[in-house]
């Protein structure tokens, strides 16, 4: 496997500390004197799990002129080529190096930041382990599986002070971000009601026929399996991440993940959660509703909206609502006439870019925590976890958002958390 | 998204299947015993391996006491191990912990990684001493997994443990005892024991290790001595070790405490100026007023970026005492910190900074005026109106394009008809521009839009021409009946221009109450002005104000009077919009014109899908052509769907 060393952010700051002051935090916008970006400014990066939406990312990201990939992980041959060629491509070079174990990216010290973009079982376990080797991460949702691997995934990033941001880019996205302000701003009034958009259905728990396995440089299925429980070889576990139960999260977790985030963000409970989850007698999970201590509740709901991960936030003096692709509405309508103004207002008090991986980006370098970092996501994603424990048990639930736990059902207590395979052990 | 689409309804058929997934979960209370002895007994049976998977995941809810010596069996199965372990970890009765410590001895490689960790999981003190051996395992593996479970567990003897395995391990080995030390910090915080947590923070900072871990291990010992902490923390700021200056960073934003913000304020000044701008930046994060006196003496710093690094914190931190120093800086020659500046006008928040944001709108420096009149207006100080309006008499054009654009800001209901008259008395091109798109942005937050429209109905006679084609075009931002009236006089005004901009404003015009306007326009207009208003007509069918059957009317006004593809094509997506069977059998009259099919199947299954439940086989016909006809692959997943809902609804 190839590595090779050249001059990055981390090897420069680390050479020159020894030498002199230095800047350890540069300023956005330093270049080298050629008008490009200058190493101490640069943020080197690897990438574990590139498919279709880890090249979209990795395009967001290169997109950056502060931004360096010099390598590619992933136990897929043609994703790691694909990938490789990708990066390649755009350096003008074929310098960028391949590897099939994420261990081994991850014991490469010129690295700083890791992108995880493989599906949903991986997630959290590379999430920790970039951390736990020094590196700052943006990992895809949903990052975690269940409550245990958030709350591993949040630890991780407190004690080990790394920088961590969710793929939820909705909360930096101007729209969204306007109709979330609208409500923490007390436009809508009291709110009453947050609607989100999710995803109908579950996968199931089937083994697909064995099959002989492809040869490792191929397809190497027991990293591809990674943390999640043995099942023998298909094709079509590595072709789908919908084809089981412990490859896919479920579709609370597809779009929760943003649009429950959002509604967090709106109800200003980014760091605590709902108390009580309301089974809605069928199997979809259409109409899951979830309560606030508050009163206010959380309806899921697959319909009602134009766009995908569609949300709606009713308040007792006005509602707004927004979805991919679609402009928001208010009503009343006089509401869309505070959108610069609110926008502006945002971008000057927090200081953050209405663009994800730029926020991501500003923060590896300033050392402040992103918008949708490991504490926001985890709460967020409690009620993706535990909206699928409510429909598995197909009965109310009592939850505790501070101590993340059931109160008074000892069998969902014990949902919480599947141990993982090892070696890839929380 | 066709792949997404896909996806999802792949799901959507596996929902049967997670159904009986999930049943097995909702069991009775009373039966759970019965369901346990059955689990246990396919775990001893000669069962296939998936049928055991299952009942170990089962038994990982409801399982006790009397599962483990099943669930123990198979630690050592290569497929089930996993498993097991998981039924294991649940089980709250100890002897699942004890059945875990003595398989130990008997496996080796990922297995003993995996029963380790499940039992670090567990955090049963007692299994320290059988896990201590393994920190000293000649697998790297298996040392490090047994470090992170000790930790994990913690207590005094996991830290004794910790400390005597990183004192004497090998360099290779030193980062994951490290690790497992971080863990073990956790968890003596957790249980209180801050004096042991802190003991073994301190042991790690002084370890030679990873300054990645060096900094993982100085954020507790910062967090856990409270206000002693700030002197820990100020260290890390001269440090020259990245690592250790960004976890300062991280933890001048974290940590609680005046004592941090003094510490951290005082080190500022001397620190080199590369490391003064982030620093600045985390104050600013931190909130703490108490910084404010160092942020302000930073903003006469030498260097440009301490400067809008102080700025912005400015923004953050300050109070109306900042004012005057923003209001300069505002005007400075340096772009970014005249933004930064300018910023802070607009966003930081009191009373005593509007205050003195509305006396410098008097400010005899008329670059400082023209700042303070920005900044009212993007704080939307109703109180500057009258400063304000005064301003339309100043000499100096800057200043009154700033309080034309600050009054389009401020101006509430009240003060429309004193904003209009502006409007009305703009003499320049560029002026009237700029008091149009003020009262268009006052206009945008008034909720009663009849308001509006008065404010402009009443000031159309006085009007010269040049404002009067702006109080039309502005009828368009209130389209109430009133305004419409205007309009419709408008149309027969005497200036050519006026009446052009009265037939502009008609064709976008938001509300149906313009249909039948525009439908004369489009029967009897000249051929420049019959296209545009049969479009503008056909544009409100997609109103949400209209039933079904005003839709379909309009759209039979207005299927006669298509002459170009152009025409039936905007016509179609009027018919999308309506649930009617005549619209369904409109669009699909369509359908064999080649260049509109595919627009022709996107009405189609629009309206398909409004009425697959209420008239099934139509629908189903209808889009079963669709299909045949159509090139589309991105929108036949669509199609099928909907006509596949209506089979079904039919009973087909």
């Amino acid at each position: 496997m190839s590595r090779p060393r050249s001059m990055t952010r981390r090897t420069f700051l680390a050479r020159s500390a020894a030498l002199a002051a230095i800047p350890y935090v540069v300023p956005s916008g330093a270049r080298g004197a050629d008008g490009s970006v200058a190493p101490s400014e640069r943020i080197t990066m690897g990438a574990i799990g590139i498919g279709g939406r880890g090249t979209y990312d990795l395009q967001w990201f290169m997109r950056n002129p502060d931004v360096r990939f010099v390598a590619m992980c992933d136990a897929r041959r043609d994703r790691r080529e694909a990938a490789k060629a990708l990066v390649d491509q755009a350096y003008g070079n074929t310098d960028c190096a391949t590897y099939i174990d994420p261990r081994e990216m991850l014991a490469r010290d010129d690295i700083d930041a890791v992108l995880i973009a493989t599906s949903d079982r991986w997630h959290a376990m590379a999430s920790i382990m970039a951390m736990r080797a020094g590196k700052d991460v943006f990992s895809e949702k949903p990052c975690a599986m269940n409550v245990g691997e958030s709350q591993a995934l949040a630890e991780t990033a407190r004690e080990f002070g790394r920088i961590f941001q969710a793929g939820t880019q909705r909360r930096s996205e101007p729209n969204f971000v306007f109709i979330v302000q609208l409500a923490r701003l007390g436009y809508l009034g009291k709110l009453k009601t947050l609607t989100a958009h999710i995803v109908h259905g579950f996968a199931p728990h089937v083994w697909l026929p064995a099959q002989p396995e492809p040869p490792k440089d191929e397809v190497d299925y027991d990293l591809y399996l990674g943390p999640v429980p043995w099942h023998p070889y298909n094709r079509g576990y590595v072709d789908s991440r919908h084809a089981h139960a412990d490859l896919w999260a479920g579709g609370l977790h597809e779009w929760g993940a943003h649009t429950f985030d959002l509604c967090q963000f709106a109800n200003d409970t980014a760091h605590t959660g709902p108390v009580e989850f309301v089974y809605p007698n069928n199997d979809t999970s259409e109409g899951l509703t979830a309560r606030y201590a508050n009163g206010v509740e959380l309806v899921m709901t697959a319909s009602g909206f134009p766009g995908t991960c569609g949300v709606r936030f009713t308040g007792e003096d006005g509602v707004t609502e927004c979805s991919d692709g679609h402009d928001p509405t208010a009503t009343p309508a006089s509401l869309l006439g505070e959108r610069d103004r609110i926008l502006r207002d945002y971008v000057a008090k927090t200081r953050r870019s209405l663009d994800h991986v730029r926020d991501f980006l500003d923060c590896v370098k300033s050392r402040r925590q992103p918008i949708a970092n490991a504490d926001v996501a985890r709460k967020a994603h409690n009620i993706c976890h535990v909206g699928a424990i409510c429909m598995a048990l197909k009965r109310d639930l009592r939850w505790d958002p501070d101590r993340e736990e059931f109160i008074g059902d000892d069998e969902a207590n014990r949902m919480r958390f599947r141990a993982n395979r090892a070696p890839w052990v929380l | 998204m066709k792949n997404r689409d896909n996806r999802f309804g792949v799901l959507a058929a596996l929902v049967a299947l997670l159904a009986g997934t999930f049943a097995s979960y909702a069991q009775p209370a009373q039966n759970v015993t019965a369901e346990e002895e059955a689990l246990v007994g396919t775990l001893t049976s000669g069962a296939e391996p998936f049928e055991k998977d299952k009942a170990c995941r089962r038994l990982a809810v409801i399982g006790t006491a009397r599962a483990v010596p099943a669930l123990a069996a198979l630690l050592a199965d290569d497929q089930l191990t996993g498993m097991a372990r998981h039924a294991l970890l649940n089980i709250p009765d100890a002897a699942a912990g004890e059945a875990l410590c003595a398989a130990l001895p008997k496996l080796t490689g990922t297995k003993l990684i995996g029963v380790i960790s499940t039992i670090g999981r567990r955090g049963e003190s007692s299994a320290v001493k059988a896990l201590a051996p393994f920190i000293a395992s000649p697998d790297d593996e298996v040392a490090a997994t047994a470090a992170r479970a000790i930790g994990r567990i913690g207590g005094g003897d996991s830290r004794r443990v910790l400390e005597s395995a990183l004192a004497i391990a090998p360099r290779s080995r030193r980062a994951a005892v490290a690790e497992g030390c971080i863990e073990g910090i956790r968890a003596l915080t957790d249980r209180g024991a801050t004096k042991d947590a802190l003991a073994l923070a301190d042991t790690v900072r002084r370890s030679r290790v990873p300054a990645y871990l060096v900094a993982a291990a100085t954020r507790a010992a910062v967090l856990l001595r409270g206000e002693a902490g700030a002197l820990v923390l100020a260290r890390q700021l001269d440090s020259p070790e990245p690592e250790l200056f960004q976890m300062a960073l991280l933890l001048t934003r974290e940590a609680p405490g005046a004592a941090i913000t003094r510490a951290v304020s005082e080190r500022l000044g001397r620190l080199p100026v590369e490391r003064q701008a982030p620093l600045l930046a985390a104050l600013g994060d931190r909130g703490d007023a108490g910084a404010l006196p160092v942020v302000l003496a930073a903003v006469d710093s030498t260097d440009g970026t301490v400067r809008v690094a102080a700025l912005k914190a400015l923004a953050q931190l300050g109070n109306g005492s900042a004012v005057p120093v923003l209001l300069a800086a505002a005007s400075s020659e340096n772009a970014s910190e005249a933004e930064a500046a300018q910023i802070a006008l607009a966003t930081l928040p009191g009373d005593d900074v509007d205050t003195a944001v509305l006396e410098a709108l008097s400010a005899g420096d008329a670059r400082v005026r023209r700042i303070a009149i920005e900044a009212a207006g993007q704080r939307r100080l109703v109180e500057a109106n009258p400063a304000l309006l005064k301003a339309m008499d100043d000499a100096d054009g800057s200043i009154r394009s700033a309080a034309i654009a600050a009054l389009g800001q401020t101006t509430g209901p009240d003060g429309l008809a004193a904003l209009v008259d502006v409007l009305l008395s703009r003499t320049s091109t560029d002026e009237l521009g700029q008091a149009e798109s003020a009262v268009a942005s006052a206009f945008s937050r008034v909720a009663d839009k009849r308001v509006c429209a008065s404010a402009l109905t009443a000031a159309m006679a006085r009007a010269e021409v040049a404002p009067r084609c702006a109080l039309i075009r502005l009828t368009g931002a209130a389209p109430t009946d009133e305004a419409l009236g205007a309009v419709r006089a408008a149309l027969r005004d005497g200036q050519a221009e006026v009446r052009a901009a009265a037939f502009r404003v008609l064709c976008d015009w938001a509300t149906p109450a313009a249909a039948p306007d525009l439908l004369e326009l489009a029967r009897g207009g000249p051929d420049t002005e019959r296209t545009a208003a049969l479009r503008g007509y056909m544009r409100l069918i997609g109103s949400p104000d209209l039933s079904p059957e005003q839709k379909m009317a309009m759209c039979n006004e207005a299927s006669a009077l298509c002459r170009t593809t152009e025409d039936i094509d905007a016509l179609l997506s009027g018919l999308a919009t309506v649930a009617s069977l005549d619209a369904l059998n409109m669009a699909m009259s369509h359908l064999d014109n080649a260049p509109l099919t595919n627009k022709v199947s996107f009405a189609a299954v629009c309206i398909g899908e409004l009425l697959e439940q209420t008239h099934p086989a139509e629908v189903a016909a209808a889009m079963e052509r669709v299909l045949k006809a159509m090139n589309n692959p991105g929108m036949e997943r669509r199609v099928r769907s909907c006509m596949e809902r209506a089979q079904k609804a039919a009973g087909q």
